[in-house]
């Protein structure tokens, strides 16, 4: 049985009690207020209306907001391979808006996740993007649903009220902290509002070396997954999900679906066991988007100029910002209907 | 919910003390509203487990007050079997038949029964009054005292094991005497140590413990990373125990009640009976009181007694968990404690820091078939530690080494955390102040911590 040293004076112990509680209720309470009315990543239901910026490099929190501005009416969705795609470069070829929402690593279902935001906010939406990669590809029960790096759920559903439970933490003050440096003019932005930030050094910095010790290492990207029988009787469960997307996007956007430029490091040799499952799955991509009305499906994942150069790349997947460029061009070309030999459009639906 | 969990510390606790405070002078209101608190504490894990709580309890105090009309000695002892009858349904029903079929090399397909949270603890709780009924003791409580006694949410969970003869009379005062500032105070400090033992030390130590525990149940670790995790480990489960602990004890002192201690800084003890008086106190006087005296203790010849203390220990082991990695566990330190005791019947003695380096060796030893799934994990990792698969060596991240060096510090040289928060806690203002500081942080801690940063582009 405990027992101990008691001091009999019960005003001292009040004023103790009183001050330990006291501060550490103050305390909660104003750096709660703090990031509440900071609200570092817009999604707040009584958010106030502050001219945010992007802050939080894990774009899952950051890109939620721009995904329900009403300042694009276009976005571009993937992962890092889909990161360099500048909107401004493809908004005049597509007399569009566009925002990209790529994210680094992203998994289908986060992908999705964040597509669903969009298409809420954008019921009209006028071009819908997605850079398609291993992470749609992998077949089987073997598909990542999130990946290590925090994923706050809360954002992606209707109802927004529960973030008001999310706000507590060391993550949502740093980043609270970085909010309000920003809206008070002591830190600069250092991410587009726009959603495009690039994380490869500019061309000027290139490095073939550098950039050749990490395209020494790349190997043909094999998605994972089991696989057993036929190719037609595997599973997809990443294009499952897609397919559910697209149905949900009103029939008038235009979707454009394309294999991202791999380096040809990465490109499955022919006849291999992995170019018949990205086989399969490009078959199955087509297929999904034949039975979507204003939908294209282009290639970039074989080889061309763009793949075969490895002066291109600044590893096996990451390509050079002139090259995300040449992309976009190329992308407005293919929805013009021209040929070029960096890509091959595999099915393209314009009617009406 | 957590005591170390945002909705708990901000929410529920004050939300409860307010009203028992308010209700104070009511004994039965503010005793009502405890039980209902607790029960409400204990649905918010999961609301299935209600009804056998209650019903437990309910039962038992059928049987007390059964036993306090009648006096027939067997009536305990059906009470008695009726918890055990329901704790080995609950913990060790697929234990049990597992073994069994495995015996016969048979196929069998487990119940998965959903393991009530805290059973081992409640349920022991009532065979220790059950017990102490057929002993003589001639307390019958009141349904609503005996209720508060079963439930009372500070202790339901993880202990401390309280015995009813040391906190029901307590229930009588009323909680706003001349000490209830300092009891608020001290309570106060003592819980905010056990957070910060939990949050900020185990649940560290834990992020690199669990990881290599869990690699060396599938590839060979070599010796460097072995004691890493072993070291990381025989911290993290004190902190994390002795954290839960304190903060029981700390809620309950909230309350104007006083709980018994279960740790003693068990990491400075110089043998395994010394341990056995420093580590989870309450279990081990219940394991000594209620098994051990009762097999014959030390009132026996030598042969006899080392067998009573492997025999109690096993059992303690097997209230772990049901799983044989924890019976071996236990029978290791009840082989231990026998030879402790030959030992220090024949006079002999080693050197201070020599039987503190071979207890530890030991405690950590042991540890390593605590934490590990299988006997075939722990020969791994055990090997690994004996540098079966080389010294090798690995790097560690800053907040984890100061998490360890910190944790050999308190566990070591500091005084306990009912030392400094019962004794020598003064009331000044210096000290409430890091106090309130340190429980806003470590709510904070609590809501999430920095995410790694992932070096996603290394150019």
């Amino acid at each position: 049985m405990s027992s101990f040293t008691s001091s009999s004076d019960p005003a001292v112990w009040r004023r103790f009690f009183r001050l330990a509680a006291g501060l550490a209720a103050g305390i909660v309470a104003v750096v709660y207020a703090f990031v509440v009315l900071v609200d570092p990543w817009g999604m707040l239901p009584m958010s106030l209306p502050l001219d945010r910026a992007p802050v939080t490099s894990n774009q899952r929190f950051s890109y939620p907001a721009l995904a329900q501005s009403d300042r694009f009416d276009s976005a571009i969705l993937g992962t890092s391979t889909t990161r360099l795609l500048r909107p401004m470069a493809l908004d005049p070829a597509f007399h569009a808006r566009f925002v990209n929402l790529a994210m680094n690593d992203a998994t289908a279902f986060e992908m999705s996740s964040l597509l669903a935001v969009f298409n809420r906010a954008h019921p009209a939406a006028k071009v819908v993007m997605l850079g398609v990669d291993v992470r749609w590809c992998v077949t089987g029960g073997g598909e990542e649903i999130l990946t290590p790096r925090p994923f706050p759920a809360w954002m992606y559903q209707r109802d927004l009220w529960p973030g008001y439970g999310r706000m507590f933490n060391l993550f949502a003050v740093q980043e609270a902290g970085k909010e309000f440096a920003v809206l008070t003019g002591l830190k600069r932005e250092d991410m587009g509002r726009d959603g495009y930030t690039s994380f490869v050094p500019p061309d000027s910095e290139y490095d073939p070396v550098r950039a050749m010790t990490h395209l020494r290492d790349a190997r043909p990207s094999s998605p994972a997954g089991d696989r057993s029988g036929e190719p037609a009787g595997w599973r997809f469960p990443a294009l499952e999900r897609l397919r559910d997307d697209l149905a949900g996007l009103q029939v008038a956007s235009h979707k454009v679906l394309f294999f991202v430029p791999y380096n040809h490091r990465l490109l499955a040799p022919p006849r291999s066991p992995e170019a018949l499952v990205w086989a399969e799955c490009k078959r199955r991509v087509v297929a999904l988007a034949r039975a979507t009305p204003h939908s294209a499906v282009v290639d970039f994942m074989q080889p061309t100029p763009i793949t075969l150069a490895d002066d291109n790349y600044w590893d096996g997947l990451h390509y050079r910002v002139s090259v995300a460029d040449q992309l976009a061009r190329d992308l407005a070309a293919a929805d013009r209907g021209e040929t070029s030999p960096d890509y091959q459009v595999l099915t393209d639906d314009r009617s009406d | 919910m957590l005591f170390n969990s945002q909705v708990f510390i901000t929410g529920f606790l004050p939300i409860v003390l307010a009203l028992y405070y308010a209700l104070a002078a009511h004994r039965q209101a503010r005793q009502a509203l405890v039980v209902a608190a607790s029960l409400g504490f204990y649905a918010w894990w999961d609301v299935r487990f209600v009804p056998l709580l209650a019903g437990l309890t309910v039962a038992n105090w059928l049987i007390a007050v059964w036993f306090g009309r009648h006096r027939a000695r067997w009536i305990p002892v059906l009470g008695v079997v009726m918890n055990l009858l329901v704790l080995a349904l609950f913990k060790y029903a697929d234990f049990l038949r597992g073994t069994i079929f495995d015996l016969a090399g048979q196929d069998w397909q487990p119940w998965h029964l959903i393991l009530p949270l805290g059973i081992s603890f409640f349920v022991f709780q009532k065979i220790s009054y059950l017990i102490d009924l057929r002993r003589g003791d001639r307390h019958i409580y009141g349904f609503l005292d005996f209720c508060m006694f079963v439930t009372f949410f500070p202790q339901l969970i993880a202990g401390p094991l309280v015995r009813h003869n040391e906190i029901i009379h307590q229930f009588r005062a009323d909680p706003r005497g001349p000490a209830m500032w300092e009891n608020l105070s001290r309570g106060f400090v003592l819980f905010v140590i056990g957070v910060a033992k939990k949050v900020l030390l185990a649940d560290t130590l834990a992020m690199v413990a669990d990881p290599l525990f869990q690699q060396a149940a599938a590839t060979p670790l070599s010796a460097a990373p072995a004691w890493v995790a072993v070291g990381a480990y025989t911290l993290q489960i004190y902190f994390d125990f002795s954290g839960y602990s304190d903060m029981a004890i700390g809620l309950g002192l909230m309350f104007g009640l006083r709980l018994p201690f279960n740790f003693d800084s068990p990491y400075v003890a110089v043998s395994v009976r010394d341990f056995w008086r420093r580590w989870h106190m309450t279990l081990s006087r219940f394991l000594r009181d209620y098994l051990y005296i009762p097999l014959g203790g030390n009132r026996c010849g030598p042969l006899r007694q080392a067998a009573n203390v492997v025999a109690t220990m096993l059992l303690g082991g097997l209230w772990h968990g049901a799983s044989w990695t924890f019976v071996v566990w236990g029978g290791l330190h009840g082989l231990a404690l026998a030879v402790n005791h030959v030992w220090a019947s024949a006079g002999l003695r080693l050197p201070r820091p020599l039987a503190w380096l071979l207890t530890m060796l030991f405690v950590m030893a042991c540890w390593v078939l605590f934490r590990s799934p299988d006997f075939s994990s722990a020969g791994q990792m055990l090997a690994a530690m004996m540098c079966a698969n080389g010294i090798g060596g690995m790097s560690l991240d800053r907040e984890f080494i100061v998490a360890l060096i910190a944790g050999v510090a308190i566990a070591t040289l500091g005084p306990s955390s009912q030392a400094a928060a019962l004794h020598r806690l003064r009331p000044e203002p210096w000290l409430a102040v890091p106090a309130g500081l340190g429980l806003a942080f470590l709510l904070l801690l609590i809501g999430g911590r920095l995410p790694n940063v992932f070096i996603y582009f290394q150019f």
